[in-house]
């Protein structure tokens, strides 16, 4: 036995020695190679989040057969959450409770099982924030810095709810930093149900952001949903944003920003932002935006034209202040504006809550 | 001690347990990452990440005047020229906005476009004068292995509100293979890169590129099953060597055509056989019969009808073609001969006047597809894809299954992007013409003045002139000299004898005048001058020195493509009052792929029986601060048949060059 | 000291370190070549020579072409099973364009494989490794005949992605469940597409990890599923150690009876019981139902729609007799039943 400890010992030595040998490799060789052995990583990176991973099932609610926006018959199994405090709040999708379950349990990684309640949600990133009672020192993962992310590097995202006692793995690169109103991460690793609300890791195990449907034409839970396994998917970076975890601890719902102007592109080439009509008592009136006014950038962020417009609005929540610069016949000026919650039908009762 | 010797001994096993170690290290059990692997997955990923920023400037997202669809493109020339597929711009219109990965929006306007094909080429308009843009170079898709890594980039469901592309990787799923177009040949993905990068509507037009960073193809089709308009894993591109091949004739503002050999193949017991062929093409006229067996076409062995029909589908109407064929009784012909243009019809529908007239074509979609896709059954497309028309195009996607097993299935395509038509149909101008002669001009006298920017070291700054001395061959047999002058402001003189008889050309600024010692001198017009070859490799080479001195010769405009010494060229046609042409072929590339021009051969004639003969012009070297061929053959026929090779022996650069040089001979001087 | 013990290991290990000289040696000489674009290359090139495309009969939905992977060097290939499979006249168009006959040797129900032999030497097949060739996260590339893209000798489509979880199936294809009974490979790549069933999954190194599975949902995600048959379970199929299913008489576990009706599913759960097929050899078949009958009753009980239908017979075992009224134009039919064992439909 000691014998053979020592024997490995002087051959991982040899290795260490052969392999640093090994380095005036081709770099060609060493692409290939580092291609081949790619998985390695996948599988580390997997090891690393695993102990944050829980299952999240809901239990009643609305009976299946329901369309899910695009999935004509939605699937009943558990799903997946994210720890993200040692205390007991968790990340997930809203996706996940379509339904309206009245019961939400999360599985921890040790396999206890826990009644969670749902305490805020964010319908512009569509996720929601868990809490379940009587846990402490809980495992939390580690956040990748969003501004060092770069397109084209390796995402790894794990999905429960395919069955067994393991997450699915699945593999991709990033798309985009920034889409979906700056709000998302884009990536081609194949996103299904069983991955929303679960992590996309980088080669690192940190977690890039949590996985979840999204479609910048609409904001319906389930949208978004008919680009699964398409190579199209999204996840939100939440790591190190404060505002929006405090704001969901609060138990707050986070709403799309509505600024209240009807704008057009004007000239020939058409273009640029060009206020038509201002919404009465609308977050735009309020600020003094009048009609005739073009919007020329907001919180710095040049306006290009009205579509340009509408993607910069998406970037904020309802609540958010920002600073609107206009130009009005030959005066340049900024307004304060604070942008409101959309003119929309009541929302229906929030699931888990009690 | 004891060890030292053990060892020493046992050097052999020491280097063994080496290999061993590598081996156990390699090995799927020890599944930690060692630092030296952490190493190599890195460097894999900074080569793909590197490979993407290289491209990722260069990539359009295009735009109609509305902003609201979308499609994508690729900038392959800092002068704005981009890469897109016919049907984004047929959507689009002939202008529109693009987006670039700085955020922001450029104009950006139609040159060309190939229907059959797919492909477009637009150009971007810079903010500043003179300002070049970001590029991306075309790679030979003819390396390309199944297996090998792909990305590409795009606006799929026009994500980019940023403009900054959308990146997919994913692998070459097949090679050479052939999607059946819509309509009458049109969008046909013929010899086309099958890859599972995600790609979905939006990314038609973008480009497909490697791990260096150099365009494969350009994206434009997918499949689809039930689930939608959503990528299941199989996506289309047409490759890159087809794309080039259409380069100048979508720089020539045409509405490209793809060439035919007007004849049918098919797959017969002992080989691919002549079905039929029409008795007026050229390839009938040179020889071809029915029931000839085709044995190689443009150098590749033919097995199959279908590669024979996927490796014609990348060339366009004009293309010189050489293939070989077996007769009656074992006999082999090879013959070389111009493609007949493929005809089509726009696939751009005008919007109907009368509400009545568009029932008729709402019915369509819900009939049956009785026919094999094969045939070209006209199938009206509208052009403005409205969601009822979706709906027609899901259906027929049903009845699909219906196909037996043995047609090729009709595939469907990835739908337009949803842009609402401009109030009139887009101009793309007539199929094989020339749209628009000014736009035209221009960039045939862009390309002559790139190919002096690098053929020279400056710009001549006084009167000047080149003589080149050369020896002409025939075999080996040395059969003359010759002596050509070329100044920079157009005079030339041309002096040569062949086997004895010796034959004098110039042009004094005013005249042009042919001089033999059995004539004597006399003054003749500049189609006759040109039509001597050595007179006309003159004025080719002259205007590396001046770029007026080609307009002398004629109006100068880009033809399109076409084939010279082997290689894809630009045909520039310089023609004069009385619509005598004589011709320069500019390459696209160098041999390495790269964009290069310079001047390939020069003649006045096109055809199989032009009998004077062109000069095709080779081995440029640096001398006296111009680029000069030191060989130069001279031509006959489709099939460029050697008939004389002329070398460069010396080049004397002539300062202030005295008239006396270019004007008539008169009596027996030397 | 720890020299002998060292000396005494490499030596036992001199043979395993020849092989490994070897093995590094032929590395090095396959590295020669450069893979410029990635690593893929050859291996993709070896296995699309194991790997045929299979044309058979287009029955209702299915697609009527498929792919097979070669697994003996006396022609013997592996398919999923369907409904191609059944008019007897399966074509195989081999790796080198030949086409070839094939007989159905016999199918797998728990697997949804068939085994097909053809009449030619095939030297060049799938070895079924021992161990698993990929373990999750591994890349794995399908070659496949998706869409029928490939014809004659034209190389078959290839995808990439990687393993991502091996775990007992719980699907259903269309609304019925899937009768599929063991473990399957989850793989990211897009395997769910006509014809790609039968495929090959290999490994970065060529390998078979497994064989492309069926168009099918899971339904605990309500996503289509891109699965393949663990290679581990094609040794045991190629092996007979499965129950056969030629004959009708076998029991399968739970004994469930199958009339061989299949709805027309289009319209969903409340679309009325209109018979889309009848499976050929079925006890439905064999009373004489035909497509287009619509289902009216079940031993008196009324079928209002497919909702009922699948209610009243899902728990049918075999073996039992029923009474069916079904309307035919504008006639009513009584035929009475006898459900038969479930069979590979």
């Amino acid at each position: 036995m000691f014998s053979q400890r020592i024997v490995a010992l002087l051959v991982a030595l040899v290795a260490s020695v052969a392999l640093a040998q090994e380095k005036p490799k081709p770099e060609q060789l060493q692409i290939a190679q580092g291609t081949l052995l790619a998985p390695k990583a996948f599988r580390a990176a997997s090891k690393r989040v695993l102990p944050s991973l829980v299952t999240i099932e809901g239990i009643g609610g609305l009976a299946s057969g329901i369309s899910a926006a695009g999935i004509q018959a939605p699937g009943e199994g558990p799903t997946s959450g994210v720890i993200i405090s040692p205390d007991g709040y968790i990340v997930t999708s809203t996706f996940n409770f379509i339904r309206k379950p009245p019961i939400i349990t999360v599985t921890l990684a040790s396999g206890e099982r826990k009644v969670a309640t749902l305490v805020g949600r964010d319908e512009t990133r569509k996720i929601c924030l868990l809490k379940i009672e009587g846990v402490s020192n809980l495992p939390v993962p580690t956040w990748a810095e969003r501004q060092q992310l770069r397109v084209g590097q390796w995402t790894v995202a794990l999905g429960i709810g395919f069955g067994g006692n393991e997450p699915a793995l699945t593999a991709g690169i990033i798309s985009a930093t920034s889409r979906i109103g700056g709000k998302a991460v884009q990536t081609d690793a194949n996103l299904s149900p069983a991955n929303y609300g679960g992590p996309l890791l980088d080669l690192e195990g940190r977690v890039i952001g949590i996985c979840v449907p999204l479609n910048p034409q609409s904001r319906d839970e389930g949208s978004g949903v008919d680009w699964y396994d398409s190579g199209i998917g999204f996840a939100v970076p939440i790591g190190g944003n404060e505002k929006i975890i405090e704001a969901l601890k609060a138990g707050k719902t986070l709403q799309p920003a509505f600024l209240g102007v009807q704008s057009e592109p004007r000239g020939t080439p058409a273009s640029g932002a060009h206020v038509v009509q201002v919404v009465p008592k609308s977050p735009a009136e309020t600020a003094g935006i009048k009609s005739g006014d073009q919007l020329q950038a907001i919180d710095g962020h040049e306006i290009l034209d009205v579509t340009h417009l509408q993607s910069i609005i998406a970037r904020y929540n309802a609540g958010d202040k920002a600073t609107i610069s206009i130009v009005r016949g030959e005066e340049k000026l900024d307004v304060a504006a604070e942008f409101g919650v959309p003119p929309v039908q009541a929302k229906p009762p929030m699931p888990g809550k009690r | 001690m004891n060890i030292s010797c053990s060892l020493g001994r046992f050097r052999t096993p020491v280097a063994a347990g080496l290999c061993l170690a590598l081996v156990a290290s390699l090995a799927p059990a020890a599944d930690e990452l060692t630092p030296g692997e952490l190493a190599a997955i890195r460097a894999a990923e900074e080569a793909r990440i590197a490979a993407i920023d290289s491209v990722y400037g260069a990539v359009v997202a295009i735009y109609g005047n509305d902003r609201k669809g979308g499609g994508s493109g690729v900038l392959y020339d800092p002068a704005g020229y981009a890469l897109t597929n016919h049907h984004v711009v047929a959507a689009a219109g002939v202008d529109g906005w693009a987006g670039l990965a700085d955020g922001q929006l450029y104009r950006w306007k139609i040159i060309g476009t190939d229907p059959g094909g797919d492909v477009a080429i637009i150009q971007l308009i810079a903010k500043e004068k003179g300002k070049k843009f970001p590029i991306a170079p075309l790679a030979d898709s003819e390396r390309v292995r199944v297996g090998d890594w792909a990305m590409a980039m795009g606006n799929p469901f026009v994500l980019a509100e940023d403009q900054r592309p959308t990146v997919t990787l994913g692998i070459v799923s097949g090679v050479h293979r052939y999607q059946a177009g819509s309509g009458m040949n049109q969008l046909v993905y013929g010899n086309c890169i099958q890859v599972d990068s995600s790609i979905n509507p939006g990314n038609s037009g973008g480009p497909l590129f490697n791990l260096h960073g150099e365009v494969i193809g350009i994206n434009g089709r997918g499949s689809f099953e039930e689930r939608g308009r959503v990528n299941v894993g199989l996506g289309y591109a047409i490759s890159s060597n087809q794309v080039r091949n259409f380069i100048p004739e979508l720089l020539s503002t045409k509405m490209a055509q793809h060439g035919t050999l007007d004849a049918q193949f098919g797959n017969r017991q002992g080989g691919v056989i002549c079905q039929s062929v029409n008795l007026d093409s050229p390839a009938a006229k040179a020889g071809l019969e029915l029931s000839n067996r085709l044995i190689s076409f443009e150098g590749v062995k033919i097995a199959d009808a279908n590669q024979f029909t996927s490796l014609v589908s990348i060339y366009p109407a004009g293309w010189p073609v050489t293939f070989t064929v077996e007769k009656e009784g074992k006999k082999q012909q090879t013959i070389t001969v111009r493609l007949t243009a493929l005809p089509y019809e726009p696939i751009v529908k005008v919007e109907q006047p009368k509400p009545e007239e568009k029932k008729p074509e709402e019915k369509k979609p819900e009939e049956k597809p009785t026919e094999k896709p094969q045939e070209k059954k006209p199938e009206e497309k509208p052009a403005e894809p409205t969601a009822q028309e979706d709906k027609g195009e899901e259906r027929k996607d049903e009845k699909k299954e219906d196909d037996k097993p043995t047609d090729k299935p009709e595939l469907p395509k990835i739908p337009l992007p949803q842009i609402k038509l401009p109030g009139q149909k887009p101009n793309f101008g007539q199929a094989g013409e020339i749209r628009d002669q000014k736009l035209n001009e221009s960039i045939a006298r862009e390309l002559a003045s790139r190919w002096q920017e690098t053929a020279r070291d400056a710009q001549p700054q006084e009167e000047m002139a080149l003589f080149l001395y050369s020896r002409m061959y025939r075999g080996e047999a040395n059969v003359g000299p010759q002596a050509l002058t070329i100044s920079n402001d157009g005079r030339i003189a041309a002096h040569y004898m062949i086997d004895g008889n010796a034959v004098h050309l110039g042009f004094d600024g005013t005249v042009y005048w042919l001089y033999t010692p059995e004539k004597g001198g006399q003054e003749i017009t500049a189609a006759k001058a040109h039509r001597d070859p050595h007179f006309a490799q003159a004025v080719a080479l002259s205007g590396m020195l001046n770029k007026d001195v080609w307009q002398q010769a004629g109006k100068i405009a880009l033809d399109g493509s076409d084939k010279a010494a082997g290689r894809l060229a630009y045909r520039v046609s310089l023609t004069d009052a009385a619509s005598e042409q004589l011709f320069l072929w500019l390459s696209v590339t160098n041999e390495q792929l790269h964009p290069e021009i310079k001047v390939l051969k020069s003649g006045v004639g096109v055809d199989d029986d032009e009998p004077i003969p062109s000069t095709i012009y080779r081995q440029w070297k640096r001398e006296a601060g111009f680029d000069l061929p030191s060989e130069r053959i001279l031509v006959k026929k489709l099939a460029e048949e050697q008939m004389l090779r002329i070398e460069l022996v010396e080049v004397q650069k002539l300062v202030n060059p005295a008239p006396k040089l270019f004007q008539m001979r008169k009596g027996t001087e030397e | 000291m720890i020299a002998g013990p060292l000396i005494r290991f490499i030596r036992s290990q001199f043979v395993n370190s020849c092989l490994a000289i070897v093995v590094i040696g032929s590395g090095f000489c396959l590295a020669q070549e450069p893979t410029d674009n990635g690593p893929f290359a050859d291996a993709v090139a070896a296995a699309q020579k194991r790997v045929v495309k299979i044309y058979g009969a287009t029955i209702g939905r299915s697609p009527g072409y498929a792919t097979g992977i070669i697994v003996s060097p006396d022609g013997q290939i592996i398919t999923a099973s369907g409904v191609h499979l059944s008019e007897g006249n399966v074509r195989v168009t081999m790796p080198d364009g030949s086409l070839q006959q094939a007989e159905v040797v016999r199918r797998s129900p728990s697997l949804q494989t068939a085994l097909l032999k053809v009449s030619v030497p095939t030297p060049d097949f799938f070895a079924i490794p021992e161990q698993p060739a990929a373990s999750k996260g591994d890349w794995v590339l399908a070659v496949s005949n998706a869409f029928k893209v490939a014809e004659g000798a034209e190389p078959l489509s290839v995808n990439i992605g990687v393993l991502s979880l091996r775990v007992r199936l719980d699907a259903r294809r269309g609304y019925n469940d899937f009768p599929y009974e063991d473990d399957v490979y989850l793989i990211d790549a897009i395997t769910s597409n006509p014809g790609a069933a039968g495929g090959a999954v290999v490994n970065a190194q060529g390998e078979l990890v497994g064989l492309v599975g069926k168009v099918i949902e899971g339904k605990t995600t309500g996503t289509r599923l891109n699965y393949a048959v663990p290679a581990d379970l094609l040794q045991r199929f190629i092996r007979g150690d499965e129950p056969m299913t030629a004959v009708a008489e076998t029991t399968p576990r739970g004994g469930k009876g199958e009339l061989g009706i299949r709805l027309f599913a289009l319209g969903g759960r409340k679309s009325p019981a209109y018979i889309d097929r009848v499976l050929p050899g079925s006890p439905a078949a064999e009373a004489g139902l035909k497509t287009d009958d619509l289902v009216v009753s079940i031993n008196g009980e009324v079928v209002r729609d497919s909702g009922d239908f699948r209610r009243l017979t899902d728990t049918l075992p075999a073996g039992v007799e029923i009474t069916l009224e079904v309307k035919r134009k504008n006639d009513l039919l009584s035929v009475r039943i006898k459900t038969a064992a479930v069979k590979t439909p």
